[in-house]
C-alpha cells in the first residue's frame, strides 16, 4: 500500500458498512426469535395435519435462514470494524512520521523516500548538503541494524539520520497497513453467503473456521476492548458486559460465543444468542465427523473353541479393527448427538400446550451447551431474568448430555404446573446438568468427589440468576435436586452459600450436612419426597448422609434432618415428575410460592430406620 | 444392603436412562387444536401475514446494509475494499433471497386460510414445492466461498 492509499482511507467509512451488516445481524436475531417462539410455535399449539406439519418444516428451515445471516453478519461487522481498528493504528503511525519529517524541513516523497536539507558543521567552509533517503523500513536484523546506525553517526550532515528515522517510520506504517490489508482480504471473502438456501452442516462448519479467522485476525482488534473479568464473580462479569457498547458486545458475541455463553450474571438473552451458535456449529462439526468415519462392520460377533469343549462368543478381528480406531470417538459422537437431538426437541416445542385451556410451553433459553466429556446442558423453560419464581433442577447419577431428554421434560412438566399455581406470575424452570454427575451407580455414586466439584458452578450459576435479574422485586428462587444432584445441593450449601429460598430434594442419598437449617434457606423451606419403592434414600445414606451428635447417615427423609415432608403418589426413584401426580403438584407448588398449600407427611421415625 | 435392593436400584436407574422425550402433544382427535374450520383458518392466515410481514424488517436492513457502503469510495489499492464488495453483494443477494421465501412461504399459508376449497393435501404439496425449490447445491457452494 502507497501513502496516497493510506492516506486516503477512511477507517470510519468501513466502521459505517460494519455497522449495515451489524444492523442485518440484530434484524436477522430478531426474525429468527419471532419465527420460532411466535410464528412456528403458534402453527404447532393451534394446527394439525399434514400440511401444518410442512408449514412448521418451511419455518424452521427460514429460522436456520435467519441464524445464518445473524451470525455470519455479526462476524461481517466484526472483521470491518476489526480491518478498520488496524488501518487506523496504521493510518496514526504514518500521519505522525509525516508530520514529524515536515516539521524537520524533510520533504517525502510518493514513494516514501524522503529529501532531507542541508545541514550541520561546516566541513571545508561549506555546510553539508542534503540529499534524499530513499523509502526503507526498521531494520529488524541486528546487523543491518548496526550498519544503519553507523551510516548515521558517520554522516556529516545530522538531518540524515532524521530522514533514515522518518523513512523507516513511514515504511514501517505502510508494511503494517498492507499487511493487515492483506490479512482481512480473505477472512472477508470467506465470510461470503452461501449461494443456495439450505443452511446445510457444511455451512455450519464453515461459519465455524470463519469465527477462527476473524477471531484470529482480530486478535489486536479484540484485546482493545474491555476484557471480561478472569475468575470474576457474576457480579463482576455483569458489570463488564454492562459497560460494553453496542460493538463491543456484538465483537464479543461473534468471536467468543462459546465464552461469553457460559458466563454466568450475563442477561439469559444473551448468553442463549451465544449457546445457540456453539449448538449449531457443534452439532454440524459433531454430524460430519461422524458421517466420514466408516460405519461398524456388520459381522460383529463370531464363535471360538474353548478348551472346555463349548463355543465361545467373542468379536471379531476385523471389528475389532474398527473398535480399536474408531469406537470411542463413534460413541462419543452418537451419543452427543442424540442429546443435541433431545435439545432440539425441546426448541421445537415452544408453544406446544397439553389442552386449550393451559398456556403453550415458553421460549426455551440455552443457559449453557457443551458437547465435551459427559456434555453440560442448561436449558430454562422461559426467561429466568423477568420470572416471578424461577426452580433449578439438579440430575443425579447417569446424567449426561445423551440423556438430557427425561431431565428436560421433568422440566417442563414442573413449568407447566407451577404456572398454573403462580397467580399468572410468570415462571421459568431450569434444566441444570453443570457438573460431571456420577455416571455408574454401582461404581461411581458412592463417591462425593462429583458433588464437591461441581458445587462451585453451582453456586455461581445461582448467583448469576440472581445477577441478571432484571426489575426491582428479586426473584423467588427454588433449588430441587434429585438423587445425586441432592447431593450436590448440599455440598454448594455446605461449602459456600447456596442463592435460593426454598430447597426442595427427592429421593435423596443424603446431602452430605445432618440439618435442613445448614441448607442456607430459612426455616420451613426444605422439602423432601421420598416415594413408596424408592430403595436410594436408605442405601445412599451410608455414603452421603450426614452425621453430627444427633446421629449418623441422616438424610432429608429423616425426622431428624428437619425437612417438611411432602406426600408422594408415584412409585420407585424416578416418579417424582409424572404427570398428573401428587409428587408433581406438591414441587410445583413450592416452586410457585404456595408451600402453604402443600399436602404433608410425617417424616419416617427415628427408630425406624436408625440400625 | 441385599442384592435385591441393589438390582432394584439398577432397574430403576436403567429405566430413568431410557426415558425418552415425550412432549406434551395434543390428543390426535383434536384435543389441543383445531377445534373448528373458521379458528383454523384464522390460525394459517395468521401465520401467513406474520411471515410475509417479516419482508419489511429485511427491507428495512437491506436500507442499512446499502447505506454502510455509501462512505466507501474510491479505495482502489485496498485489498480488503474489493473483497468487502464481493462479500457485500453476497449478502445483498441472500438476504433478499430469504425476503423472498417469506413471501412465498407467508403466501402460501395465508392463501389456505382464505381459500376454503384448499385441501390439507393440496397445502402440503404447495410448501412441499417452495422446500424442493431451495435445496442445497453443494458442488457449488464448497467452490464459490474462495477459503
Amino acid at each position: 500500500m502507497d501513502i496516497a492509499t493510506l492516506q486516503a482511507l477512511k477507517p470510519s467509512e468501513f466502521e459505517e458498512a460494519a455497522d449495515g451488516y451489524r444492523a442485518t445481524s440484530e434484524m436477522a436475531s430478531t426474525a429468527k426469535d419471532k419465527v420460532e417462539n411466535q410464528i412456528a410455535a403458534g402453527v404447532r399449539n393451534q394446527l394439525k395435519g399434514a400440511a401444518a406439519t410442512a408449514a412448521v418444516d418451511g419455518l424452521k428451515e427460514l429460522a436456520q435462514n435467519f441464524h445464518y445471516v445473524q451470525t455470519e453478519c455479526a462476524l461481517a461487522s466484526t472483521a470491518l470494524n476489526g480491518f478498520a481498528y488496524d488501518m487506523a493504528a496504521a493510518k496514526r503511525k504514518l500521519e505522525a512520521a509525516l508530520e514529524d519529517a515536515k516539521a524537520a524541513g524533510c520533504t517525502v516523497g510518493a514513494d516514501g523516500s524522503v529529501t532531507f536539507p542541508a545541514g550541520g558543521k561546516e566541513v571545508d567552509g561549506k555546510v553539508p548538503e542534503g540529499g534524499t533517503v530513499s523509502a526503507s523500513t526498521s531494520a529488524t536484523d541486528p546487523t543491518s541494524a548496526a550498519i544503519e546506525r553507523q551510516a548515521v553517526n558517520m554522516h556529516p550532515n545530522p538531518n540524515f539520520g532524521k530522514a533514515v528515522e522518518f523513512a523507516n517510520r513511514i515504511g514501517d506504517a505502510l508494511k503494517e497497513a498492507t499487511e493487515a490489508d492483506a490479512k482481512w482480504a480473505p477472512k472477508l471473502r470467506a465470510l461470503k453467503a452461501d449461494d443456495d438456501l439450505k443452511v446445510s452442516d457444511r455451512d455450519w462448519s464453515d461459519v465455524k473456521s470463519d469465527q477462527d479467522g476473524v477471531s484470529d485476525a482480530g486478535k489486536k482488534y479484540l484485546d482493545s476492548m474491555p476484557q471480561p473479568p478472569k475468575d470474576g464473580s457474576p457480579k463482576d462479569n455483569a458489570a463488564w458486559w454492562k459497560g460494553l457498547n453496542d460493538e463491543e458486545r456484538a465483537a464479543w458475541l461473534s468471536l467468543r460465543p462459546d465464552s461469553v455463553g457460559k458466563l454466568d450474571g450475563l442477561p439469559s438473552a444473551v448468553r442463549d444468542e451465544a449457546n445457540r451458535v456453539v449448538f449449531d456449529e457443534t452439532r454440524a462439526r459433531y454430524q460430519m465427523e461422524l458421517d466420514s468415519i466408516p460405519k461398524p462392520p456388520a459381522n460383529e460377533w463370531t464363535y471360538i473353541a474353548t478348551p472346555g469343549g463349548w463355543a465361545s462368543k467373542v468379536h471379531t478381528d476385523e471389528w475389532m479393527a474398527w473398535h480399536n480406531k474408531y469406537g470411542d470417538r463413534y460413541e462419543h459422537l452418537n451419543k452427543s448427538l442424540d442429546g443435541m437431538k433431545s435439545i432440539q426437541a425441546r426448541f421445537d416445542a415452544t408453544g406446544l400446550a397439553t389442552d386449550k385451556d393451559h398456556k403453550g410451553l415458553p421460549p426455551a433459553y440455552l443457559l449453557g451447551f457443551s458437547a465435551e466429556g459427559n456434555g453440560r446442558a442448561i436449558i430454562a423453560n422461559g426467561n429466568p431474568d423477568t420470572a416471578r419464581h424461577q426452580a433449578v433442577y439438579v440430575p443425579g447419577t447417569t446424567s449426561n448430555l445423551s440423556n438430557i431428554g427425561g431431565n428436560v421434560d421433568r422440566m417442563t412438566a414442573t413449568w407447566r404446573v407451577a404456572t398454573d399455581e403462580a397467580d399468572g406470575q410468570p415462571v421459568s424452570t431450569i434444566t441444570w446438568l453443570g457438573y460431571d454427575a456420577p455416571q455408574d451407580i454401582v461404581k461411581d455414586s458412592p463417591f462425593r468427589h462429583y458433588a464437591d466439584d461441581g458445587a462451585p458452578a453451582f453456586n455461581r450459576f445461582l448467583d448469576g440468576l440472581e445477577a441478571s435479574h432484571t426489575g426491582d422485586t428479586p426473584p423467588h428462587r427454588t433449588v430441587i435436586g434429585h438423587s445425586y444432584g441432592s447431593t450436590l445441593v448440599g455440598a454448594a450449601a455446605d461449602h459456600g452459600t447456596l442463592n435460593a429460598d426454598d430447597v426442595v430434594t427427592a429421593g435423596s442419598p443424603g446431602v452430605t450436612v445432618p440439618k435442613a437449617e445448614q441448607l442456607d434457606v430459612p426455616k420451613g423451606h426444605v422439602w423432601n419426597e421420598e416415594a413408596d419403592g424408592d430403595v436410594v434414600p436408605d442405601i445412599g445414606r451410608f455414603g452421603h448422609g450426614g452425621t453430627d451428635w444427633d446421629g449418623p447417615w441422616t438424610v432429608p427423609s429423616d425426622e431428624r434432618f428437619g425437612a417438611k415432608q411432602m406426600t408422594t403418589d408415584t412409585e420407585g426413584h424416578s416418579g417424582y415428575w409424572d404427570e398428573g401426580s401428587d409428587s408433581l403438584l406438591n414441587q410445583a407448588l413450592v416452586v410457585a410460592g404456595h408451600g402453604e398449600d402443600v399436602k404433608l407427611k410425617e417424616p419416617t421415625p427415628t427408630w425406624k430406620y436408625t440400625r | 444392603m441385599s442384592w435385591d435392593e441393589w438390582e432394584q436400584l439398577k432397574a430403576d436407574a436403567a429405566a430413568r436412562g431410557s426415558t425418552s422425550m415425550q412432549l406434551n402433544r395434543a390428543a390426535p382427535d383434536g384435543g389441543g387444536g383445531g377445534g373448528d374450520l373458521k379458528s383454523d383458518k384464522k390460525a394459517w392466515v395468521k401465520a401467513g401475514e406474520d411471515t410475509k410481514g417479516l419482508q419489511d424488517d429485511i427491507g428495512k436492513a437491506l436500507g442499512k446494509l446499502d447505506d454502510g457502503q455509501s462512505g466507501l469510495g474510491d479505495v482502489s489499492g485496498v485489498q480488503s475494499a474489493a473483497a468487502q464488495k464481493e462479500l457485500y453483494d453476497s449478502w445483498k443477494k441472500y438476504v433478499g433471497d430469504v425476503k423472498g421465501r417469506c413471501g412465498e412461504l407467508g403466501g402460501v399459508m395465508e392463501r389456505s386460510g382464505h381459500d376454503l376449497a384448499k385441501s390439507d393435501g393440496d397445502v402440503k404439496a404447495e410448501l412441499d414445492k417452495i422446500k424442493s425449490k431451495y435445496q442445497d447445491t453443494e458442488a457449488v457452494g464448497g467452490q464459490a466461498k474462495g477459503r
